[in-house]
């Protein structure tokens, strides 16, 4: 609780975890929150203005806007949510056992790294999509194979500065074992500065998802996504830029909050960090 | 060996690995008496903490055994598997370290310190967490408390590290190191860190607990008070090789060594005291002992 209290203590960060909650809400209760079906086509309805039935409009398809961005939020956040727990499972694991262990098992291990950081995201996602064909599943592949090795590094790093503390020698020489040792001291150091990393990793994994599915290669229409929106809409740029403005809105707040709420956890969690800490 | 040594220490040798290798201990010999202290002596980087930590099998990844044995109440540690090892230390053998404000986990309080160690040596407490630890576990945990001194063992039991001065965390070590019957303590420099009242306390907790318990203590030090008060024999490293040993009182009456007649000159000139003059003897660890002990500790400043 007194994270939290001195995360919500500045008011750029609050109102960062305001909008990441409020786009978690509307990602969860998408359904109840519009009575119009995001795929629903109505053609004699298309490329309409807001009125009281459809509040933000309709798009070339007579579909309703309002109805799709929410809907899009959940697959924008459900892609991210899963993108960013492969990597935080993998590169735990990896980093973990490489920094631990030592020796040859760390040798192998990063130079597997080096070989996953060679391979830029778009190049190897088009890769993938070119061998497997193009849907979410193939992104989420693509952007987890291109990111755990960086964050498995990190990892490795801050185990191998946290096994040399003195409490992890004294542990050891208490007797305590290999895998309770890891659990109970080194991860417990670990984690709260992969969350922060995680979280401002969030609103760029998030720009990764919505990038590839306006080139085509992430969700397929007519599910709706912000980046597919911003793809369909791009043909009426000059007529209708209202259908261009809501998706890249709703990508620019939430990049945009996650990134505030990551800048806000890296400071609460800092304590001796001069934006003031928890243990200030 | 000694056939009633603790630990039998038989020309270890200890080679750092990283760069051009090199031996950092060498031909290094003793033994721990039961029931006694012996104090290994030296100055920094002599090669004293490696060879404690090659005692418990703890040396670190760029320091390498290549050579002696090292004898536990009658286990060779070197024929152990990593599993028995584990089991030797905090079971037979327990170590306090140097600075006792880094050696507890900042995040964990001292109740899950020592639900972390019972669960090592025989508690009930397994993967449980502090807040459901046993009654027959806290119990030892309160026993072993009470023991190093604290009148109110609930209260230390519920504080994280950062809570307590270092010579209370020092003194909480202890009390881990007691929760097992253990036959060798290995003390490295406990008192380095602490002030003057501190470390009187805590020398005291040793010897009080040493007679108490009838184990074998090594204890690393620099410090030829500390020495002169604790010591039944010393052994005086210097660059990794053991230059002389023996009882307490003969080695301060009559060093052979150079570098320990240079360590006993170097101690006493901090109190203008001279090595061989008259006035102070040559005879016995007295001079050495009063420089450096401080008096009783007054009443008002005792701590819980």
């Amino acid at each position: 609780m007194t994270l939290l209290r001195t995360l919500l203590s500045g008011r750029t960060t609050r109102l960062a975890f305001v909008g990441a909650c409020t786009v978690l809400l509307v990602a969860l209760f998408a359904p109840l929150l519009s009575s119009w079906d995001p795929d629903d086509i109505d053609l004699s309805q298309k490329l309409q203005a807001p009125t009281r039935e459809h509040l933000l409009g309709t798009d070339h398809l007579g579909r309703d806007v309002l109805a799709r961005l929410l809907h899009g939020a959940r697959a924008s956040l459900g892609s991210v949510a899963v993108i960013v727990a492969a990597i935080l499972l993998l590169s735990l694991s990896v980093g973990s056992v490489a920094g631990y262990a030592g020796g040859m098992v760390d040798a192998f291990l990063m130079r597997l790294c080096d070989t996953f950081l060679t391979f830029p995201t778009f190049i190897l996602a088009m890769f993938l999509i070119g061998i497997l064909g193009a849907g979410m599943t193939n992104v989420i592949l693509a952007i987890v194979c291109t990111h755990w090795a960086w964050y498995a590094r990190i990892i490795r790093g801050l185990v191998l500065s946290l096994k040399t503390r003195e409490h992890v020698l004294a542990a050891r020489v208490a007797g305590t074992g290999q895998f309770r040792l890891v659990m109970r001291h080194i991860l417990p150091g670990v984690l709260p500065q992969i969350l922060v990393l995680a979280t401002l990793d969030i609103g760029h994994m998030m720009l990764h998802v919505s990038g590839l599915s306006f080139l085509g290669l992430g969700v397929q229409p007519p599910t709706a996504e912000w980046g597919v929106m911003i793809n369909d809409a791009r043909q009426y740029i000059w007529t209708q830029p209202q259908l261009l403005f809501y998706p890249g809105l709703a990508i620019f707040v939430t990049v945009m909050a996650f990134n505030l709420l990551g800048d806000g956890l890296r400071d609460a969690l800092d304590p001796v960090g001069e934006t003031g800490g928890w243990g200030k | 060996m000694n056939e009633d040594a603790v630990l039998a220490v038989e020309s270890l040798e200890l080679e750092i690995l990283r760069g051009r290798s090199r031996k950092v201990v060498r031909n290094v010999s003793f033994s721990v008496p039961r029931g006694r202290v012996t104090c290994l002596v030296g100055e920094s980087g002599c090669g004293k903490s490696l060879t404690c930590l090659a005692i418990l099998g703890l040396l670190p990844e760029a320091v390498r055994r290549t050579g002696g044995t090292i004898t536990i109440d009658g286990e060779r540690v070197n024929d152990l598997s990593p599993e028995h090892l584990q089991a030797l230390r905090g079971g037979k053998a327990a170590m306090i370290l140097q600075n006792p404000m880094s050696c507890f986990d900042p995040i964990c309080t001292v109740k899950s310190h020592f639900l972390e160690s019972l669960a090592a040596h025989g508690g009930n407490s397994g993967r449980l967490s502090p807040e459901v630890m046993p009654e027959s576990d806290l119990a030892r945990a309160r026993r072993s408390l009470a023991e190093v001194g604290f009148d109110s063992p609930d209260d230390i039991l519920d504080a994280y590290p950062f809570q307590l001065s270092g010579g209370m965390l020092q003194r909480v070590m202890v009390a881990l190191a007691l929760l097992s019957e253990i036959r060798l303590l290995l003390a490295d420099e406990p008192t380095t860190d602490l002030d003057v009242v501190s470390q009187a306390r805590i020398l005291t907790l040793l010897d009080e607990t040493r007679r108490r318990h009838g184990m074998g203590v090594l204890l690393v030090t620099h410090d030829i008070g500390v020495v002169a008060r604790m010591a039944d024999f010393v052994v005086v490293m210097h660059k990794g090789e053991v230059v002389e040993q023996g009882e307490v009182a003969t080695l301060f009456a009559a060093p052979r060594h150079a570098y320990t007649r240079a360590l006993l000159q170097a101690h006493l000139s901090l109190y203008g005291l001279a090595f061989g003059d008259e006035a102070v003897g040559t005879v016995s660890p007295e001079p050495c002992l009063a420089a450096a002990t401080p008096g009783p500790v007054p009443e008002e400043v005792r701590i819980r």
